[in-house]
């Protein structure tokens, strides 16, 4: 069973809105898309770039400075020019908070 | 324990204030000039905006992890002497003995010596804030003035209007500093300290230097601000050899650069093992016809480490020789970047430079950016760079396994024989054991 840590409350977290978190060292985007919470790693593979800020288009991200894009539910990379997937996170809703695992998603 | 915390959060700023410079200035009851100078440095930084990953020279480092409210406090020494130091970082670096060895605990100096030889030849060697009061001629003279600068970047500027400690070595002309000068900054708490080593060898002079940088694994974040400056002056020759090994939760941020005189020569070795987040400018500047400096860094990351190490190596004169190799390894999850540019201004032939960087990445989920750069705006120049990645060459692991050495010692030797032609550099035996200790424990895991 993965370890959770909550990282807001979900009445407070609305659709549409994203948070960046640090969790253990790691940086740490998460979505809300439609009332479905999704977490990546906010590193883009390619140059290391913040993710979270980037363009949100249903549930890819496309990174801010060249492009690449991911899909926020697995951290599949989905465009060049990152080659590599990003790690995901499972993210779960526990008594009215929102919690992320802290380890990542097996692929 | 699993922490979490908003990037909105309060704290992840320095929170630095005029009245911190002038309040360290008041304790150590320093020289008008040197009041002025912090003054100054504290007027550029408050005029440089923070770094950010949306800063060319930082993009690829994410120093969000930083608090600040805890990193970033002054840390006051409490009481810990000599014997606080592990006695490996201690012990003189050859049998015979060291011309000199200065060992500060948190900042505090708990240990000075220089040998009567070298007292007698004028050599300098003490920490900095006493040779600001007992040189202030020279310190003047050289203190971030002709080599690092507070306008090199945010974290320049905050070292020169708060730096908490230094060492402060002075080689007179023609003078040869036989045995070597060694220095320690240990570490013992979270918190900040800015440490400055200050070198300057004049015309014809001779030393080797030794800096070596540590901390016990601690609760909370330490940070460590430093700046080292290297003055090599015209055929003088320094052997300059810096060792970091922070604790897993230091945040190190610094700026160094050595500058070689016409005829000089700077052999300059770096090794870095240590720390959570390491970002490094380290800049060598050929100054004058016939300079020749020597770059040779290596550096293995593990765990979640981050090394992020930026080099230039700058040809400000003709027929100047420059000749940087870093190695690197990264295991589990870390993450070491290089970035370096070798530099000719126009008019400036027949000079040499050559940059290599060589990455050994020893997992699936490590990361090793090699990004070697040549700026030549001369035309009769002999430049070159490279840059390699790879995991352990199956080939002689395979040749060991076939002569009965099991796997993961074959592989063992072989990473070790990766870093073997750096270790060779370092020109004392005790400290290359040591350093090949340290690189052993990472490999197997046991750091």
């Amino acid at each position: 069973m993965p370890e959770f840590v909550t990282v807001a409350q979900a009445d407070e977290f609305q659709p549409g809105q994203r948070i960046v978190v640090e969790i253990s060292k790691k940086w740490v985007a998460v979505f809300n898309v439609g009332g479905d919470y999704h977490a990546i790693q906010d590193i883009c593979s390619h140059d290391g770039g913040d993710l979270a800020d980037g363009e949100l288009t249903g549930c890819e991200i496309a990174c801010p400075r060249h492009g690449a894009r991911f899909d926020i539910r697995s951290g599949k990379v989905m465009s060049a020019p990152a080659l590599v997937d990003i790690p995901a996170f499972e993210v779960r809703v526990l008594d009215g908070q929102v919690q992320v695992a802290t380890a990542r998603k097996k692929a | 324990m699993t922490t979490m915390r908003r990037r909105d959060a309060s704290g992840s700023v320095p929170t630095y204030t005029f009245d911190d410079v002038q309040a360290m200035s008041s304790a150590n009851d320093e020289p008008a000039w040197l009041r002025a100078f912090r003054e100054k440095a504290w007027a550029v930084y408050e005029s440089l905006p923070m770094p950010s990953a949306k800063d060319e020279d930082w993009r690829r480092t994410d120093i969000r992890g930083v608090h600040w409210e805890q990193a970033g406090k002054l840390v006051q020494p409490n009481g810990a002497t000599l014997e606080t130091v592990p006695a490996a970082v201690r012990q003189p670096l050859l049998g015979d003995g060291e011309g000199g060895t200065l060992v500060f605990v948190d900042g505090k100096v708990v240990h000075h010596a220089i040998s009567d030889d070298l007292t007698a030849k004028g050599v300098i060697f003490t920490d900095l804030l006493t040779a600001a009061k007992t040189h202030p001629a020279l310190v003047e003279k050289y203190f971030m003035t002709q080599s690092v600068l507070p306008t090199d970047g945010k974290f320049a500027a905050l070292h020169g209007a708060l730096w908490t400690h230094g060492v402060f070595v002075y080689v007179p002309r023609n003078v040869a500093a036989e045995l070597p000068l060694h220095a320690v900054m240990y570490s013992t708490k979270p918190g900040a300290t800015l440490g400055h080593v200050l070198v300057v060898l004049d015309e014809n002079a001779q030393a080797t230097v030794q800096v070596e940088y540590a901390s016990p694994e601690i609760e909370g974040q330490a940070l460590y601000i430093g700046a080292t400056e290297l003055l090599v002056g015209q055929a003088a020759n320094l052997r300059y050899v810096g060792l970091q090994n922070w604790s897993r939760n230091t945040y190190e941020f610094a700026h160094q650069r050595g500058r070689v005189g016409a005829d000089g020569q700077l052999d300059w070795v770096f090794a870095v093992m240590g720390c959570q987040l390491l970002k490094d400018f380290i800049n060598l500047e050929a100054d004058g016809k016939g300079a020749n400096g020597r770059m040779s860094g290596f550096f293995f990351a593990d765990k979640d480490q981050v090394f992020d190490l930026d080099t230039q190596q700058n040809h400000n004169a003709p027929l100047t020789v420059t000749d940087l190799l870093f190695k690197g390894a990264a295991k589990d999850s870390a993450k070491t970047i290089w970035q370096g540019m070798i530099k000719s201004l126009p008019k400036m032939q027949k000079i040499d430079g050559y940059q290599v960087n060589r990455n050994l990445v020893l997992s699936d989920d490590a990361r090793m950016d090699g990004i070697p750069g040549l700026e030549i705006e001369a035309d009769d120049v002999k430049c070159s760079h490279a840059a390699t990645f790879g995991t352990i060459e199956a080939q002689p692991v395979h040749y060991l396994m076939s002569r009965g050495v099991p796997r993961p010692v074959a592989e063992k030797m072989v990473i070790e024989g990766f870093f073997d032609e750096l270790l060779q550099r370092i020109p004392f035996e005790a400290v290359r054991e040591r350093l090949q200790s340290e690189i052993e424990a990472k490999i197997v895991g046991a750091s």
